[in-house]
């Protein structure tokens, strides 16, 4: 079994043995509502949040930002985030 | 292969002998990204960098960085310690072959919840990994090297606005999941504060202005 399996196996596992109901009460107890996004995730299927995020972060300097964010699309490796929240 | 660093951790002064004398007590925190546990950097430049934010935010936000380049130790430390394991003890979410690993756990935690509502941060995911599916018999350490956006750190301090980077340089975070892995906490001093500082003004321009000719 090699690492990816033996990983997939330990998710599978767990899975198995929960109802998606204890799996949110589990996400919960390890920090869903709690543990901030990353500004750039590490991956996150939703964008709608990282976008809240980084306006919340950025009350002081929002002005400034979405000048840039309107001249310039092109935000490196976060580009779809800003592209979306112009 | 082995892991075999020095890494670094900043904290605040009255941390200090308790972490000397007792070690490093797991933590959590909203900006756990990693999840929770004991976070070091690999490069003291970014403990650095998060001590002069947390002094500078702390005391008078409208301070230059740069006067508080020296004073900033009269409150906040920074500490090295030693790491040596088995490279395949670390789930380095910067290698290919264990970010697959990552992501398909992450979808298919997400399919089974069926969640369209919050999003679940990386931190809460890899908190799940680790304390319900078992992943801390196969890991020690989980490693990510993060490129934030430039005004995410920092309150700003912006002296160019032409010429800004757009992301800040990339930053390696390490948590340790296993606090026994970690040997020889010592407090860690600069050799050249002035020569760190005129770095930071190299990563962090727009955090940081370059000191001034007098100094």
């Amino acid at each position: 079994m090699n690492e990816y399996e033996r990983a997939m196996e330990r998710v599978k596992k767990y899975l198995k043995n929960r109802t998606p109901e204890q799996i949110k009460r589990d996400l919960v107890e390890c920090g869903w509502h709690e543990i901030e996004p990353a500004p750039i995730p590490i991956y996150n299927l939703e964008f709608n949040k990282e976008i809240k995020n980084i306006k919340i972060c950025l009350s002081k300097y929002d002005f400034e930002i979405q000048n840039e964010i309107k001249n310039n699309n092109k935000y490196g490796y976060g580009s779809s985030i800003i592209t979306y929240s112009s | 292969m082995n892991y075999n660093k020095v890494v670094y951790h900043g904290t605040h002064k009255s941390n200090v002998n308790r972490i000397l004398n007792h070690g490093f007590n797991k933590s959590e925190g909203d900006r756990h990204w990693l999840g929770d546990g004991i976070y070091f950097f690999e490069d003291e430049i970014h403990a650095y960098h998060w001590i002069l934010e947390k002094y500078v935010k702390k005391n008078n936000s409208n301070i230059k960085p740069y006067y508080l380049r020296k004073s900033v130790f009269k409150d906040y430390k920074i500490l090295r310690a030693s790491i040596k394991i088995d490279k395949n003890r670390i789930l380095d979410l910067d290698k290919t072959n264990h970010y697959i690993i990552y992501v398909s756990a992450y979808k298919e935690v997400m399919s089974e919840i069926d969640e369209h509502g919050d999003p679940v941060p990386d931190g809460a995911l890899i908190n799940l990994l680790f304390n319900k599916m078992g992943f801390n018999e196969d890991y020690d350490i989980v490693k990510y090297t993060f490129r934030f956006p430039k005004r995410l750190l920092g309150d700003g301090y912006i002296i160019n606005g032409n010429n800004k980077p757009k992301v800040n340089p990339p930053q390696t975070q390490i948590c340790v999941k296993n606090p026994n892995i970690i040997k020889d906490i010592r407090i860690h001093y600069l050799k050249d504060i002035d020569k760190k500082y005129k770095e930071l003004t190299i990563l962090f321009p727009h955090i940081y202005p370059p000191l001034k000719k007098r100094w």
